[in-house]
């Protein structure tokens, strides 16, 4: 704790030190100075009247007559009164010192008669006195200096003594002369100079102090004091109260200065601090709306999901980049028994976003549910989303439907990016993409199939992930999704695991961005498909290893007509791929699944898709080397799917298990 | 598949049983190409025949060349008469 002192006491001693100094110069140059003068001016005039008796009384004969001639000892008296009066010295007086260092007084005068009564008393002709000698005497009468003087204070006043000393012929010292000059009045006038001096220089000080103080407690202290008191009263309660009457100011000053800094600073803070606290309310609000809608949100799109399913396994995830995001999946049960996942992305982030996806996806979903397929749903949407979008805000949506049987994985895209084909060697699906949804009357969004082996598989994501940004300003790309997903491949089963997947590349995408921030909302999801239950079989390429085909589809579904159907197309096939491929092995797999009998071929040898082609017209002339084979084989089946996946062709076929009655 | 076939001066008469798939299918072509050219008429015999594939329909096409259209398909069970149908020979190749 620092000790509180005023400025005025600072003042105080400041003024009482400048007295101090005032007071002591006056002391020394009017006291000192004068009485040094008067010293001197004494000295003088005792010197000259000491020396003026010495020149009357110079020899030996002279002194012999003071002492033995009355006559003339009283006219030297006198002569010393006359003098004494004169030069008005106070005392004037003759005598030796003996071997005995006493004093032998000759003549003694006096200037007053009161003084000149006691001198005659008790230093007249022959008095001897005991008291010893002073300096002044002792340096004349060893010789240390031809005459000498004295300041001498006692019972016979104040006076300044000088001697003389009255030498013969040798130069030996026959008697001495005293002149005291009177310096009781001298010192008197000075100590009364000085007083007076003394008196003045402190009035004056009192008084300029006083006025000093005044005004520095007018103009300084009660201004800042006024201040400090609003400084006080504003740091508790931030209110300004004026404490005293507003000063009239008739003049700008430094206080002034600050006192109109201090009330534009306090009406700026009070400003700030309101406007700081309506902006926190408002802050306050809109986060608690904020954390709602996150729960909210997290409801419609959860931050993990996995599911094992019938022959399909799942996992996805969901990373915001703001409280609340645009992008979204989902999975929808059909009623078919067909399984169908939805990934979108919203235009632009935040509410809006969260808005628009929250319409987006329950939109698709009540599509799906009433049994619309993939390109009917999103056509459809797209259309429902354009006649109501003030914002001209769009969703990019890829939709996949599986079969879980089969393992046919129909998909449509509105404009989003194509999704990766998980296979040993996963790769980008080409896709006929349409127009995301919400932009344009129409969206041409086209439905595509494909068929997934066991253990294949499908992610979706979303572009938070290939835009994903480090602090290089770097992309993640397509490429590092691809390699991330590679590096997941697990060669024991042949296959994915769905949230190891999830988790790699979530991690890798964390990974790469670093410290920078996330910019977009990073959506995932991965489904491998498994099918356990299709009796497979590895054949060589040849003809006759078709027989064990035909065989397993009569021990499948008996030896009749409608089975003839089904081994015609697949032997149709069949005969394709061991004709044409150039593969060097056939994986055959058929099984039973509902209503249905499904028959896969997966070989090794160059892509060609039976779906897709369209069979030549041939006169009928060529027929003879083909070309019936594909027709006969659409005609036989239900349906057929193709993929290529990992180099090879995998083809599906699909049959009613049972003749269906006519 | 068993293949069966009888003469009637220059009429010929094959009757295919069973079923004609693609590895029977170079026998059928085989015994068209042992037939005489002299041979102006062809007469397939169906009514055993179990099944055929494309190449079955491949050999159809070869006899009907061979006879200069002179093919005629007899007692074809509806599959087969299906099968031809689909692949349009239906409209080139007589079936009774």
């Amino acid at each position: 704790m620092k000790i509180k002192l005023s400025i005025l006491v600072h003042v105080a001693i400041l003024f009482l030190l400048a007295g101090a100094i005032a007071l002591a110069c006056i002391y020394q140059y009017t006291y000192n100075n004068m009485l040094d003068r008067a010293v001197v001016q004494a000295d003088g005039v005792a010197k000259a009247v000491a020396n003026s008796v010495l020149a009357v009384i110079d020899s030996d004969e002279e002194l012999e007559l003071l002492y033995t001639n009355e006559e003339i000892r009283n006219r030297v008296y006198q002569a010393f009164r006359f003098i004494c009066r004169k030069a008005d010295i106070r005392y004037l007086y003759m005598y030796t010192v003996g071997a005995d260092n006493y004093r032998h007084y000759i003549v003694c005068a006096a200037n007053s008669d009161e003084d000149d009564a006691r001198m005659q008393k008790e230093y007249g002709f022959g008095s001897v006195r005991k008291l010893p000698l002073f300096r002044a005497e002792e340096n004349v009468l060893n010789g240390t200096a031809e005459e000498d003087y004295e300041l001498i204070d006692n019972d016979y006043g104040y006076v300044c003594m000088h001697t003389v000393a009255l030498r013969d012929e040798n130069g030996k010292v026959i008697a001495l002369i005293g002149a005291d000059y009177n310096m009781g009045d001298i010192k008197h006038i000075a100590e009364s100079n000085l007083f007076n001096s003394g008196v003045l220089v402190i009035m004056t000080y009192s008084i300029a102090f006083l006025v000093a103080m005044f005004l520095i407690w007018w103009s300084v202290l009660r201004p800042i004091r006024n201040l400090s008191q609003r400084m006080r009263i504003f740091v508790m309660d931030r209110k300004e109260i004026e404490v005293t009457k507003k000063r009239k100011i008739h003049y700008e000053n430094e206080i002034t200065e600050i006192e109109n800094s201090f009330s534009k600073m306090t009406a700026d803070i009070r400003q700030y601090v309101h406007d700081n606290e309506i902006l926190t309310r408002k802050e306050a609000y809109t986060n608690a709306q904020l954390d709602v809608a996150r729960n909210i949100q997290k409801g419609i799109v959860p931050d993990r999901y996995s599911f094992s399913g019938d022959n399909y396994e799942l996992h996805a995830f969901s990373k915001a980049a703001r409280e609340v995001e645009g992008d979204f999946y989902d999975v929808v049960s059909l009623e078919s028994g067909e399984e169908c996942f939805v990934i979108g992305d919203i235009s632009g982030k935040g509410i809006s976003a969260a808005l628009f996806m929250a319409m987006v996806k329950t939109t698709i979903r009540e599509n799906l549910m009433s049994g619309r397929g993939l390109k009917e749903t999103l056509n459809r949407v797209n259309r429902e989303l354009w006649l109501s979008n003030p914002e001209k805000m769009f969703a990019t949506v890829f939709a996949v439907t599986l079969n879980t049987d089969s393992g046919v994985l129909a998909y449509a895209n509105a404009g989003h990016e194509s999704p990766l084909i998980l296979g040993r060697d996963p790769f980008y699906l080409e896709t006929e993409s349409g127009m995301a949804l919400g932009l344009f009357e129409n969206s041409d969004i086209t439905e595509e199939r494909l068929v997934l082996r066991d253990g294949d598989g499908v992610l979706l994501y979303t572009d938070g992930i290939t835009e994903a940004t480090n602090a290089k300003k770097e992309l993640f790309e397509r490429e590092r999704l691809r390699e991330t997903v590679l590096h997941q491949y697990r060669e024991d089963i042949h296959s994915y695991l769905p949230q190891v997947l999830a988790d790699a590349v979530s991690s890798q995408v964390a990974e790469f961005a670093g410290d920078a921030e996330q910019s977009d909302d990073i959506t995932c999801l991965t489904l491998i498909y498994k099918d356990s239950e299709a009796d497979r079989r590895i054949l060589p390429p040849e003809h006759g290893a078709f027989a064990e085909v035909k065989e397993t589809i009569i021990s499948a579904l008996g030896d009749s007509d409608h089975t003839k159907d089904v081994i015609l197309a697949c032997e149709e096939m069949f005969t394709n791929i061991v004709n044409y491929s150039g593969c060097d092995q056939i994986v055959f797999g058929g099984k039973r699944s509902g209503d249905a009998y499904l028959v896969t071929f997966d070989d090794n040898g160059s892509a060609f898709d039976p779906v897709k082609a369209v069979p030549e017209k041939k006169k009928f002339e060529e027929l003879a080397f083909g070309g019936m084979g594909i027709t006969i084989a659409r005609a036989n089946s239900r349906d057929m799917a193709y993929s290529r996946i990992d180099g090879r062709n995998v083809l599906l076929m699909e049959f009613d298990a049972e003749v269906k009655a006519q | 598949m068993n293949i069966t076939k009888s003469a009637n001066g220059n009429e010929v008469t094959l009757k295919v049983e069973g079923w004609l798939d693609t590895q029977a299918a170079p026998e059928l072509l085989a015994e068209l190409e042992r037939l005489d050219d002299h041979v102006d008429s062809l007469i397939m015999d169906f009514s055993g025949l179990e099944y055929m594939s494309s190449t079955g329909l491949r050999a159809l096409v070869v006899a009907y060349e061979k006879v200069k259209g002179a093919l005629v398909i007899k007692n074809a069970s509806m599959r087969i008469r299906s099968i031809l149908k689909t692949t349009g020979l239906d409209k080139k190749i007589r079936i009774e």
